[in-house]
């Protein structure tokens, strides 16, 4: 007989959700007029683009008479108008209009619907998330500056994996899975420096090229728990933005902008747009063991491994929540 | 608990005397004695159906309104020695008060 639990304990059903800016959803998603309930965060949150082309998020309930605000709900103007009796609120949680009283509260119509903070920057709608609702602790990261002319947006994708996103950026850091997983001939030797909010990376790693072996850099910038923009410098010219959002503690939606530099070749492109599915592939290596992994609080490291224990005593800041946040949650659990 | 007689007087101006319990909110008072769709918003400072004038004077006996209240007050353009009546629970001085519900828009 086994004692063999039907249900694995992989470790991050328990584990917080970091506070940050989360990507939750890429802009050209979401039109003026548009409503979308997102599912982010172990929550619900309603966003909408009003006709000034900004995008608000809400708690998705009505404070009114609890109706959801995502379903057969309207963007008049800037604002949400709620299904049920057409209460209208704006981006602030303000009531702006109730069709049948003569008399909006005051303190209604300055703010009774809890908001989101939102950002949106270079293509991509992000959301700010602290379980204690705290204020943004810094902006979202930009594309780096490209060197000639604008960026060329080539291609997007998305993955939705069972792991907690801490996982995630931390494989940038584990050195030694480069060759095993990806077959990169060469362990790349990298620089870890943690500045504030900010981690970077900057890997010198030996490529195989038709014409033989070269040295490419990547110099990964990581903004937070849930932004790294990675700079691929080699026979082609990449950036990878890359978003990390946890849907709840077990379950991540990874995301991908791959950007060129503008004005290459016709056989320039062809390389580049090759380094861009390698890089696809390899995250495609990486899923299947995602998917199925266990959180090691205390892995076996051994030389070779890369700063991982780095990486993660940096990480524990974004579940530094303050206050009673935190204790609240574990008496709740009990 | 005690008891306090007061006066209240409804939009079209008819009076009468009626005896509450101490610790009691006027709105309650209001929607026993005046109409059940006093005070339709519990107490939360949203549907301003309590408002009243009180006799003038008499506001000095209890405590100023809130901010909330205020504001309220001048959202209704209610005036003044006007309260809301979710905001004022009768206490032993409460005896002799006059409220007086004050007409809709």
């Amino acid at each position: 007989m086994s004692d063999r639990p039907t249900v694995l304990d992989r470790g991050y059903a328990h584990l917080p959700i970091p506070f940050g800016w989360f990507a939750v959803a890429l802009s050209a998603d979401i039109a003026p007029g548009d409503i979308r309930t997102l599912q982010y965060f172990n929550t619900e949150l309603v966003i909408w683009r009003g006709e000034d082309g900004k995008v608000n998020a809400v708690d998705p309930f009505c404070p009114h008479l609890g109706a959801h605000l995502g379903v057969n709900s309207a963007v008049i103007g800037n604002d949400l108008r709620c299904a049920f009796h057409h209460w209208r609120f704006n981006g602030d949680g303000g009531v702006t209009d109730i069709p049948y009283t003569n008399l909006i509260p005051p303190k209604l119509a300055r703010a009774c619907l809890p908001t989101w903070p939102v950002e949106e920057i270079d293509g991509v709608i992000f959301i700010w998330y602290h379980p204690g609702k705290a204020a943004p602790k810094w902006a979202v990261a930009r594309l780096p500056r490209c060197p000639d002319g604008d960026w060329v947006l080539a291609a997007t994708h998305d993955w939705v994996i069972n792991i907690h996103c801490q996982e995630i950026t931390e494989n940038g850091q584990d050195h030694a899975h480069f060759r095993a997983v990806h077959g990169v001939p060469y362990a790349p030797s990298g620089e870890f420096k943690v500045e504030g909010w900010v981690r970077r990376n900057t890997v010198v790693a030996q490529m195989e090229t038709p014409r033989g072996p070269m040295t490419g850099t990547i110099d990964i910038t990581a903004t937070g728990p849930g932004q790294s923009i990675t700079e691929y410098v080699d026979v082609t010219h990449v950036v990878q933005s890359q978003q990390v959002t946890p849907i709840d503690a077990q379950t991540t939606h990874l995301r991908w902008q791959m950007y060129h530099i503008p004005g290459l070749s016709e056989g320039k492109l062809r390389v580049t747009m090759a380094r861009m599915r390698d890089l696809v592939k390899q995250v495609q290596q990486d899923i299947p063991i995602w998917n199925a992994k266990r959180f090691n609080p205390q892995p076996l490291l051994v030389k070779g491994d890369g700063p991982m224990l780095a990486y993660r005593k940096q990480y524990a800041r974004y579940y530094e929540f303050g206050g009673d946040t935190v204790a609240d949650s574990a008496a709740a659990d009990r | 608990m005690g008891a306090v007689t007061l006066s209240v007087i409804d939009r079209a101006g008819n009076s009468r005397q009626v005896t509450a319990a101490t610790g009691q909110l006027l709105m309650h008072v209001l929607r026993d004695h005046i109409d059940s769709d006093i005070g339709i918003c519990g107490g939360e400072l949203s549907c301003g159906t309590c408002v009243v004038r009180l006799n003038p004077g008499w506001t000095a006996n209890i405590a100023a309104a809130s901010g909330d209240e205020r504001e309220m007050l001048d959202a209704l353009g209610a005036g003044d020695n006007a309260r809301l009546g979710c905001q004022l629970r009768l206490d032993e001085f409460a005896g002799g008060m006059q409220a007086t519900l004050l007409q809709e828009e």
